[in-house]
């Protein structure tokens, strides 16, 4: 089961329903809306699976379609991952 | 002090300070002597055992350029920034020049292109590019009873997140003189220099109450966009401190040349402030409204 | 020539942990700040007053200076190594082995002459017979020669040992590809082949280092080669930690000279050996130094050189000028020229220059 990490030179700032984010080794500085931050939040401790993020964020965050909200997290983490912010990792 | 005096400390290398900035500026250019008789008399003198941050000369390029389509430079201890301008421009560059010394070389702070004032141990940083209206309205605000921290630079210490004045004359072009002038009876200005690169430019005296007693304990605790826009009433809009982070960052002179430092640091002046953009026609309302905000 | 200045006695002091500064005045500190500065030494002298345990005692004001460069050394360092990153990912995928020099390869080698360095461009070599490839490769990722006049192309192509700068499109840094250490239109020919097979493979996939004595030959060869000093005692103060930190190993000084003998490098290391004792003090065996003597120039030459170089490795700076340091930064100057063209392709090209100069003024 992958697992998603946050990756390790990436700082960030939650200011309200935002998110700042910094990436230590581009420089780069990224404002994400409330699902990334979110996701951030709970994958900067820990890994964790897909499965695990998605029963939080399900509870956090309203929808009627499970299937909706998965393929809505598959886009998040898979934005978040070319941003250089999370890892995928097996 | 005599202007026989001041021309010939300003011939020798006069040695002031702004702020906790250290200056020694070198010219023998007329208007410059000038622009400091009207401008810089309130600021205290340093003797020659203080030091100096930046060694300026104001100069003629050349005894030939001097007289034929008379150009000025602008040294920055021996190194030449800028290309040489009108003569007639001598002050103003001394004023851009010192702008380019401290922003290039002053990175134990985070520098943010901004005008910023206080009252009462708080401070409001209003960033914005040129043009945007925030000298206008800076020195609207310095002409109301608000202190004159700086009207192009905010000047965040990393150490400890303090913000550091540079009050300087305010710089205010075109329309934005004949606004002040009828806005204030009590403002004083330097000579206005005419066909810049900006148009019609002249700097605007600070008050000496702001050069008094800065505690160096105010906090900043709003941010205010401000954009000037003819015909349009008076309205603050709230701003998510997100969107205002990455709207620093584009005002910022050196937050990516200080890496991860830089974000530390805006992380924790946008986390203790109110953020705001603020559309304005009318500069009494403009002012009035940000008193309001102020008292709230 | 005075060469005591505050700086560079600053210098002596904290690059070999002797410190001797209490004598020091306000004065005296805002020299050393203003000399750093224009010698491209601010961040390095902070960072070794910072080591010493220094920084802390100065003045605020002259503590603020300094501070303000390491900051910007720091952030430096990170971006340079995400730099390098990106360029040796393309090479890597594209088959092309990529060489660090200089800034880049003492930081990726954590080397003590990283200490405090701040450069601006990425420089890099690569086989000669792979250039375009490199080349191509990076184009396909974001990168662009700066320089498209045709002339100046040439220039670098025929006859320079490095192909015209490249820059990032989104990123704006800049990229230097050489192909070997001096030009092929140089009087001095060191084998290019020998420095590939010594180099040094470091830990990262696909990156490698010039070997210890040829790291030290190519920073003399580069510095006593240049026509425009701004670096110029930056770079000794490398070759000053190059030496202190490779000469642990005692065999080192036999490698470097007989290396240098091999490679027909022997004169810039004379220099380099010459001006960093004298300088900074730089610890050299005095037997080391007797057998450099060989590669001397007669003696008349070293007093000329002398007469050059104590002026011109001092900072640009009034303080550390005399009315024959302008005259002997231009003489510098062209012999750089000289050094790494022959008369007859070196006129035609200075007239080209200058004409080229011209109309570009007049537009």
């Amino acid at each position: 089961m992958s697992k998603i990490s946050l990756v390790d030179s990436v700082i960030f700032r939650l200011l309200g329903d935002e998110c700042i984010t910094y990436l230590g080794n581009s420089g780069d500085t990224h404002l994400l809306d409330s699902i990334s931050a979110a996701i951030i939040n709970e994958v900067k401790e820990n890994p964790l699976s897909k499965d695990v993020l998605f029963n939080i964020l399900s509870e956090n965050f309203e929808s009627d379609d499970d299937i909706e909200l998965s393929l809505c997290l598959d886009s998040y983490i898979l934005e978040l991952s070319s941003l250089g912010i999370l890892n995928m990792e097996n | 002090m005599s202007q026989f005096e001041l021309r010939n400390r300003l011939a020798d290398g006069l040695r002031f300070k702004v702020g906790n900035v250290h200056i020694s500026i070198s010219s023998t250019i007329p208007e410059v002597v000038e622009h400091f008789e009207a401008l810089y008399c309130s600021y205290e003198l340093l003797d020659k055992s203080e030091f100096i941050d930046f060694y300026i000369q104001v100069l003629a390029p050349s005894i030939f350029r001097r007289f034929f389509r008379p150009q000025v430079n602008f040294s920055f201890d021996g190194f030449f920034p800028f290309k040489p301008l009108p003569y007639s421009q001598a002050a103003a560059m001394f004023e851009w020049g010192l702008n380019w010394c401290i922003t290039t070389h002053s990175h134990q702070y985070l520098m943010i292109h901004s005008s910023i004032v206080e009252k009462n141990g708080e401070i409001l940083i209003l960033p914005g590019a040129s043009g945007k209206g925030k000298s206008t309205l800076c020195a609207a605000l310095v002409c109301s009873g608000w202190r004159l921290y700086s009207d192009e630079m905010a000047l965040i210490a990393i150490e400890n997140g303090k913000i550091f004045a540079v009050p300087r004359p305010i710089s205010l072009k075109n329309q934005s003189l004949n606004i002040i002038q009828n806005f204030s009876n009590d403002v004083v200005f330097g000579s206005t220099v005419t066909n810049t690169a900006k148009g019609d430019l002249a700097f605007m005296k600070v008050p000496e109450q702001s050069l008094e007693g800065i505690s160096g304990d105010a906090i900043p605790s709003k941010i205010i966009f401000p954009f000037y826009k003819g015909k349009s009433a008076t309205h603050f809009q709230a701003v998510s401190k997100g969107t205002a982070f990455m709207q620093m960052i584009e005002n910022s002179f050196n937050y990516n040349a200080l890496g991860k430092t830089g974000f530390e640091v805006l992380s924790k002046i946008i986390e203790n402030c109110d953020c705001f953009n603020l559309t304005y026609d009318s500069l009494e309302e403009a002012v009035s409204g940000i008193n309001r905000l102020g008292e709230k | 020539m005075v060469i005591n200045t505050p700086l560079i006695v600053c210098l002596r002091n904290i690059l070999h942990d002797e410190i001797k500064l209490s004598n020091f005045e306000a004065m005296d500190w805002e020299l050393v700040v203003r000399q750093a500065r224009k010698a491209n030494l601010l961040s390095r002298t902070a960072y070794f007053l910072r080591e010493n345990n220094l920084l802390a005692s100065l003045p605020d004001k002259v503590q603020g200076h300094f501070i303000s460069a390491l900051y910007i050394y720091d952030a430096n360092v990170q971006a340079y190594c995400w730099e390098v990153e990106q360029i040796n990912s393309v090479l890597s995928d594209a088959g092309v082995p990529c060489l660090l020099l200089k800034g880049v390869a003492y930081i990726e080698s954590n080397l003590m002459s990283r200490k405090g360095r701040v450069f601006s461009d990425v420089d890099i070599m690569v086989p000669k017979d792979q250039l375009k490839k490199a080349e191509r490769a990076l184009i396909k990722c974001g990168w662009i020669t700066s320089d498209l006049n045709p002339y100046n192309q040439k220039y670098y192509r025929l006859w320079m040992h490095e192909i015209p700068p490249m820059t990032h499109l989104t990123r704006h840094s800049n990229l230097d590809i050489h192909h070997s250490i001096l030009p092929p239109t140089a009087k001095l020919k060191p084998d290019n082949n020998k420095f590939w097979e010594s180099c040094i493979s470091l830990d990262k996939n696909n990156l490698y280092t010039l070997s210890q004595v040829d790291i030290v030959l190519h920073s003399a060869t580069h510095l006593f080669h240049e026509g425009e000093f701004d670096n110029g005692l930056r770079d000794l103060t490398d070759l000053d930690l190059l030496l202190g930190e490779f000469s642990i190993d005692r065999s080192f000084w036999d490698k470097l000279l007989n290396r240098a003998r091999e490679q027909s490098l022997g004169r810039p290391l004379f220099y380099a050996m010459r001006y960093s004792s004298i300088f900074l003090q730089t610890k050299i065996p005095a037997g080391v130094l007797k057998d450099m003597e060989s590669e001397a120039p007669p003696k008349f030459l070293v007093n000329i050189m002398d007469f050059l170089f104590l002026r011109a490795l001092l900072p640009n700076h009034v303080s550390c000028s005399d009315q024959w340091t302008g005259l002997a930064r231009w003489i510098l100057y062209i012999r750089s020229h000289l050094l790494r063209m022959p008369l007859y392709l070196l006129i035609p090209h200075l007239l080209r220059k200058s004409w080229m100069g011209f109309f570009a003024k007049k537009r």
